[in-house]
């Protein structure tokens, strides 16, 4: 995303935290201890107002249970459908989710201009901040960014603030750490652990570092139950990533809740699985959904099912394209199953043409 | 270069591209070659921005030929800026010593922490600073097409020989999307095709190569998996450079390889020089094996931005959230440097440790 070029905007710098962060490369066997490279102190000030936006507390976000990362539904020139946007938050809503992701990788996200991105954020606060806690997905790989997107996205009135560790341009864990403290002081934050997308662990003692923090609401694992048990027993708030475990997660590894794809089309379903108790037949009645979901990489499967369901019009932002029809009738099968009744949206579900799909590569 | 960046300021849409049919993939369940859907493209009447004139004569025979790239570092000033005079001494080194072709902007450039106007302008200053004695490759890719197509249209407008590109990281997608992505560019120019799936999460397969090698913009791979990968591409007639120093020496002279796209020629150029045009040297090899193992330990740029600065040729200045490498790290650099010999090392200086406190991280700049 772009960082917004005409504001040329330099705050304090942050101090870089030591700590006893043992590094796998480390020859010797003591704990290794990061450089403690000089800050550089200015004048410059931290944008900040103390007129108070939102009140929600870490607290408030450790609640919540069912967290939907929702889908950014196009125009056929590839700009937001903001009505359709709507929808799927209302629905979302009236469904029982608590949470939403804005622009997280199911919202494509790194497909956004910043611009667009705070526009969302601040577009759903305004909408909906009264009845479900808005979560921007303001981090990045780049730490500049992360910092001016989440500032803003907690100006405009954000509730909580999704971090990735720095993907592709991969830092030691020192400067993972230096990353994350440099926008753990801005509000209540939730740690993204997603080692499949990118190329790296956050591991346990760096969470254990940054869970000294009061703003660290909890993690975000997609690793696996063991891992969320490991954080979870030491008090630690965990949502499971992996929808086809979140189940377990909830009811057997101590997991608070799920950060769903599954639930921008189930959501009914998937409150049901974190509230109503342990339910393994539900959950495997699901399971072929999810299966199907995370057959080629999240969001494919899912803006292809949204747009059977007819509640997103059929357009793709590259480098994503739809499933192949063969997918899209055992989608419509699928929902045969379950029952359209649980799905978002009252159209027929279509396994629709292969020229019914709008592709964009420029907007 | 911000890879999410997806900038509105131009809605700015070309002829669509054309889809590709019959992808191998390894997620398909039947044994059959999966067929793409034959999504509809959305034609319109915004052209792609053009220009007639021609900016550089290089063909892709030229590029295809170079051996020693230096994908170089972007050197700071204390506020976060590019030290355009450390930069250009950092280029003219390189090219003293022999090498053929700059990478601007790479992941060693640390293009990721650059706002597109930040890249744009490095590429460009490169062009016309030392255009005309070395190739300027551009890094233009990014996990957004939109993003990709616009610094490639870009990069190429300021007068750039080839673009780098790599296959979307984070945000992956399907291998069908992935051609879909690469043929929005393969288009535009020159296209050196990046495949480091230790930092992408996502290998490209060589189903995949193999279909974009019919498009005739495509130079070549700069590939990281390994030396057998290596072999099947130049088997078949693929220009192929290796991404890893380590084993650069026999990826060219066993496995085929045209040459390195090196972060070691950042501090050794020379010496990266002989080893890809001397011959076989497997002495010189492992004389500078250790330094490779010392550049690797933690994710590149980080143990090359710190060499950088103790041997005086760069401030020691990094851009979060890359930190310095410890004290007896650096340490062990200068011993490097005394084994291997101070004169083969960019810069005349004498090589230093710093103190920690020499060093300065910004992370609003």
């Amino acid at each position: 995303m772009a960082t917004l070029k005409s504001l040329c905007f330099r705050g304090t710098a942050f101090p870089v935290c030591p700590s006893n962060v043992t590094n796998n490369r480390n020859s010797r066997s003591s704990y290794w201890r990061p450089a403690q490279a000089a800050v550089k102190p200015n004048f410059h000030l931290p944008m900040r107002s103390f007129e108070l936006k939102n009140r929600t507390s870490p607290e408030d976000i450790k609640a919540l249970r069912l967290i939907t990362a929702i889908k950014t539904p196009y125009l056929p020139d590839g700009r937001f459908d903001l009505e359709a946007y709507d929808d799927l938050v209302n629905m979302q809503i009236g469904q029982g989710a608590e949470g939403i992701i804005v622009g997280g990788t199911t919202g494509e996200g790194q497909l956004m201009s910043w611009e667009e991105h705070i526009m969302l954020i601040a577009h759903t606060v305004n909408c909906f901040g009264g009845k479900i806690k808005v979560i921007g997905n303001t981090g990045s790989n780049s730490t500049r960014e992360a910092i001016h997107a989440t500032e803003q996205g907690f100006a405009v009135g954000m509730h909580a603030a999704l971090h990735i560790n720095p993907y592709y341009g991969k830092t030691s864990l020192d400067g993972m750490l230096a990353h994350f403290q440099s926008v753990l002081s801005m509000g209540p934050t939730i740690i993204y652990n997603v080692p499949a997308r990118t190329g790296q662990d956050i591991p346990p003692h760096v969470i254990q570092t940054l869970a000294e923090s009061a703003n660290l609401a909890g993690v975000k694992e997609c690793v696996g139950n063991d891992r969320i048990k490991q954080y979870t027993d030491d008090g630690i708030v965990v949502w499971s990533g992996n929808d086809d475990q979140c189940h377990d997660a909830r009811w057997g590894y101590g997991a608070t809740g799920v950060i769903s794809v599954v639930s921008n089309l189930v959501p009914g379903l998937m409150r049901e699985l974190m509230f109503g108790g342990v339910n393994p037949t539900l959950n495997s009645k699901l399971l072929p959904l999810i299966d199907w979901l995370f057959h080629m990489p999240n969001p494919i499967g899912l803006n292809t099912a949204l747009a059977q369901l007819g509640v997103v019009r059929p357009v793709f932002r590259l480098p994503f394209v739809p499933l192949p029809v063969d997918k899209r009738i055992e989608f419509a099968n699928l929902v045969k199953e379950i029952g359209r009744e649980h799905f978002v949206g009252n159209k027929d579900v279509e396994v629709l043409d292969d020229d019914d799909f709008f592709l964009v590569s420029r907007y | 270069m911000l890879n999410n960046n997806c900038s509105s300021s131009l809605l700015f849409r070309g002829p669509g591209l054309a889809f590709s049919h019959s992808i191998a993939t390894t997620c398909n369940k039947r044994n059959t070659c999966w067929k793409a859907p034959q999504a509809a493209v959305r034609n319109d009447f915004c052209l792609p921005m053009s220009s007639s004139a021609v900016k550089n004569r290089t063909s892709i025979g030229d590029i295809r030929s170079l051996r020693l790239i230096t994908a170089v570092k972007t050197p700071y000033l204390p506020n976060g800026k590019f030290d355009l005079e450390a930069y250009d001494n950092l280029v003219n080194m390189q090219i003293a010593n022999g090498v053929e072709g700059i990478l601007v902007a790479g992941t060693t450039g640390e293009g990721q922490l650059m706002t597109w106007d930040e890249q744009i302008m490095l590429i460009a200053h490169t062009v016309n600073s030392f255009g005309n004695k070395v190739k300027v490759v551009g890094n233009a890719g990014s996990n957004c097409t939109s993003e990709a197509i616009k610094a490639t249209e870009r990069g190429f407008a300021v007068g750039m020989n080839a673009a780098l590109h790599i296959n979307p990281y984070y945000g992956k997608t399907s291998l069908d999307g992935l051609v879909a992505h690469y043929n929005s560019v393969l288009s535009i120019g020159p296209i050196i095709i990046y495949n480091i799936p230790t930092r992408t999460n996502q290998d490209i397969p060589p189903s995949v190569v193999q279909n974009l090698a019919q498009n005739p913009n495509l130079v070549g791979l700069k590939e990281c998996v390994g030396n057998e990968r290596i072999k099947h591409y130049t088997d078949q007639g693929i220009v192929v450079w290796t991404g890893i120093d380590k084993t650069s020496h026999d990826a060219r002279w066993d496995f085929g390889a045209v040459g390195v796209q090196s972060v070691a020629s950042n501090l050794i150029p020379g010496l990266m020089r002989e080893l890809m045009f001397e011959g076989k040297n497997a002495t010189l090899n492992s004389k500078v094996i250790p330094l490779f193992d010392w550049l690797s330990q933690e994710p590149v740029p980080i143990a090359l931005n710190t060499a950088l600065a103790q041997l005086g040729v760069i401030k020691p200045v990094f851009r979060l959230p890359l930190l310095p490498l410890l004290v007896e790290k650096r340490i062990e650099f200068v011993m490097l440097v005394k084994e291997i010999g101070r004169e083969h090392f960019v810069g005349d200086k004498d090589v230093q440790v710093l103190d920690d406190d020499d060093f300065i991280t910004v992370g609003r700049y």
